[in-house]
């Protein structure tokens, strides 16, 4: 097998018959809308069912980690924005988290308030916009209007905040760099307010759908033990039957504080994704109604000397992203730059799964896999 | 533990080609005169590290493996284990199927490079134990050209994660599945996460190829290598 596909690895035509005519090679992507980017999945078929399968990945590789080995930490902070672009806070997080945890600074509960708020509104947006791509994979267009529309609700309360939409650079080593505007309150209770029922409104329209059930069900399933050999993490795990959270596990960022649950699936399909990525919205609404009513007052930026040199050592910090754990690991050599800074991307390690759910499905059902391991491939491929 | 403390190796702060510290504070006193009494009342404060020789799982490794375990530390509350890169594969088969230890999770497997040290590329795996919520970080020293054990057998997770780190660092695994590049072209050439291998590593042969730059002045430098001007040099 490895022979083969290392053949087919080289830039070959788009589709060609194997010496076996009732095997062939399929090219997906790198420009294909169902890819989410520029991911290139070849495929090797017998009539339409998968065979093996392959990713290729790396056409978005920008040698991140390289980059910050040479840039001072204050700079590195809107580098991870730009790795797992729709949901930027959670990288920044874990960046700023990391270094403030070598330099052994405690962020004030302020601070990591809004850090939870803001985090849990990005995890939102990034749970919507999957919900919504996801959706149009397999052919229903219109959850994507509906989810754009609170999407953009939120997106508008981040921008008011940081100026940004996307790539926030919402967090600063130590704290935040802003208070809430006054306005955030009443904005956010606004936004609040209507979600809940939104959500329902999402799940009127898929989750008893019959094309929905039956393009979902059953299809890529995964059981909890191979989750965990693969190294699944975060809504793929869960999904899985593996109650797992890093903010139960190994809470960050007053995590601790609030209430909330952790949704399982049973039985590892795409359709359990699904869901349990629907509930984590109904908890994530949870968490930040109780942040935003249990707003400590105090400062928000923690005493940081002008110049950020932690000191010798290591920390790995991992955050529980809407992917599954983004961790950082970080080894300083007490100069200003990092020594070396590894990120641990949820969505490359989730990728490699793709294999093992796809084989002996449809090519249909590819996409409808890819959809829901949800990847992002800025930060695949970094 | 002081001993500790001056044992574990720091990560050699003049190895890397970066002018060590005094250059790069430099940018900072126009800002204020206070950042000339900072560094040494920061030097002193940092984490410590503790011996964690009596932690059960340790204990029961160093029983087993003597002098292969060459440290245990905590470091932040963070266990770090270094191992010999020999017994290294059977450590993580201990640790992966051991009832007691039970590492049934691969969160991370990456490397690290030192040139300068006998053993310049440090392999790190960031184990993690779901019975037991527990992580573990396990690092082994590699020689220049030595292979590591593939650890595919033992975490399916290490597959991808092992063709980065051989992608990005040349690091082999011995009876990896697919040991080829993931992140960049296949017709590469280097490492670009070594430290010799420079940031500004652009005009290169690879990238003349295959965009097809034919008109390429005669004196330009097609090996990647870099020199600083003296501005940037004096400005990193």
């Amino acid at each position: 097998m490895a022979e083969t596909t290392r053949e087919i690895h080289k830039p070959v035509e788009v589709a060609r018959v194997m010496d076996d005519l009732a095997e062939m090679t399929l090219n997906m992507g790198p420009q294909h809308p169902s890819t989410h980017g520029v991911l290139r999945v070849i495929l090797k078929l017998d009539g339409e069912t998968v065979t093996d399968l392959d990713c290729d990945i790396g056409y978005l590789h920008r040698g991140v980690e390289k980059i910050c080995e040479n840039r001072t930490y204050p700079m590195i902070t809107p580098y991870w924005d730009r790795t797992d672009y729709v949901a930027a806070m959670a990288g920044t997080l874990c960046y700023v988290q990391a270094v403030e945890r070598l330099m052994q600074v405690e962020v004030p509960k302020r601070a990591q308030y809004i850090r939870v708020i803001l985090t849990e509104l990005n995890r939102l947006c990034s749970h919507l916009l999957w919900l919504g791509t996801h959706a149009i994979d397999i052919g229903a267009v219109t959850v994507f209007l509906y989810c754009f529309r609170e999407r953009e609700q939120m997106l508008k309360i981040v921008e008011n905040f940081v100026g940004a939409r996307l790539t926030c650079h919402a967090f600063r080593l130590g704290g935040m760099e802003w208070d809430v505007y006054p306005e955030f309150g009443r904005e956010l209770r606004e936004f609040l307010e209507v979600f809940p029922r939104r959500v329902d409104e999402y799940e009127a329209l898929l989750s008893e759908n019959r094309i929905w059930l039956s393009r979902t069900l059953g299809i890529g399933v995964i059981s909890g033990d191979e989750a965990k050999d693969i190294g699944l993490t975060g809504p793929l795990l869960r999904g899985s039957n593996v109650k797992w959270d890093i903010r139960k596990a190994f809470p960050y960022s007053s995590y601790d504080d609030f209430e909330f649950e952790i949704p399982v699936g049973a039985h590892g399909d795409t359709y359990d994704r699904y869901l349990v990525r629907i509930e984590e919205m109904r908890q994530s609404h949870r968490i930040i109604r109780q942040a935003l009513e249990g707003l400590p007052e105090g400062p928000v930026m923690a005493k940081m000397p002008k110049v950020v040199k932690p000191p010798v050592g290591e920390v790995y910090m991992a955050v529980e992203s809407p992917k599954g754990e983004l961790g950082m690991y970080l080894v300083s050599d007490g100069t200003t730059r990092p020594y070396r800074l590894r990120c641990r991307p949820p969505c490359f390690i989730n990728l490699q799964a793709l294999r093992q759910m796809s084989i002996g499905h449809l090519v249909a059902d590819v996409v409808a896999v890819i959809g829901s391991i949800d990847i992002v491939l800025g930060e695949v491929d970094r | 533990m002081p001993p500790e403390e001056t044992k574990t190796p720091p990560p050699t702060p003049g190895s890397s080609d970066k002018p060590a510290t005094e250059p790069a504070a430099k940018p900072a006193p126009p800002a204020s005169s206070a950042p000339a009494a900072k560094p040494p009342a920061k030097a002193p404060a940092g984490p410590t590290y503790n011996d964690i020789s009596d932690d059960p799982i340790v204990a029961r490794l160093k029983a087993r493996f003597g002098a292969a375990i060459e440290e245990a530390v905590e470091l932040l509350g963070q266990q770090i284990l270094r191992v010999a890169a020999e017994q290294a594969p059977e450590v993580l088969r201990f640790l992966r199927h051991d009832p007691e230890a039970r590492f049934d999770f691969l969160t991370d497997l990456t490397a690290v490079h030192y040139p300068e040290k006998p053993q310049p590329l440090e392999i790190v795996y960031h184990l993690y134990s779901f019975p037991r919520n527990q992580r573990l970080r396990v690092k082994t020293g590699l020689g220049e050209g030595e292979a590591i054990e593939s650890a595919v057998p033992l975490w399916g997770t290490a597959n991808w994660l092992e063709r980065e780190a051989y992608d990005l660092f040349g690091v082999r695994f011995e009876h990896h599945p697919d040991l080829r590049r993931i992140l960049l072209p296949p017709d590469w050439e280097g490492h670009p996460l070594r430290k010799e291998h420079r940031l500004e590593y652009q005009e290169n042969d690879w990238v003349r190829r295959h965009l097809e730059i034919r008109d390429v002045h005669p004196e330009t430098d097609l090996t990647g290598k870099y020199e600083m001007t003296e501005f940037v040099k004096e400005n990193r």
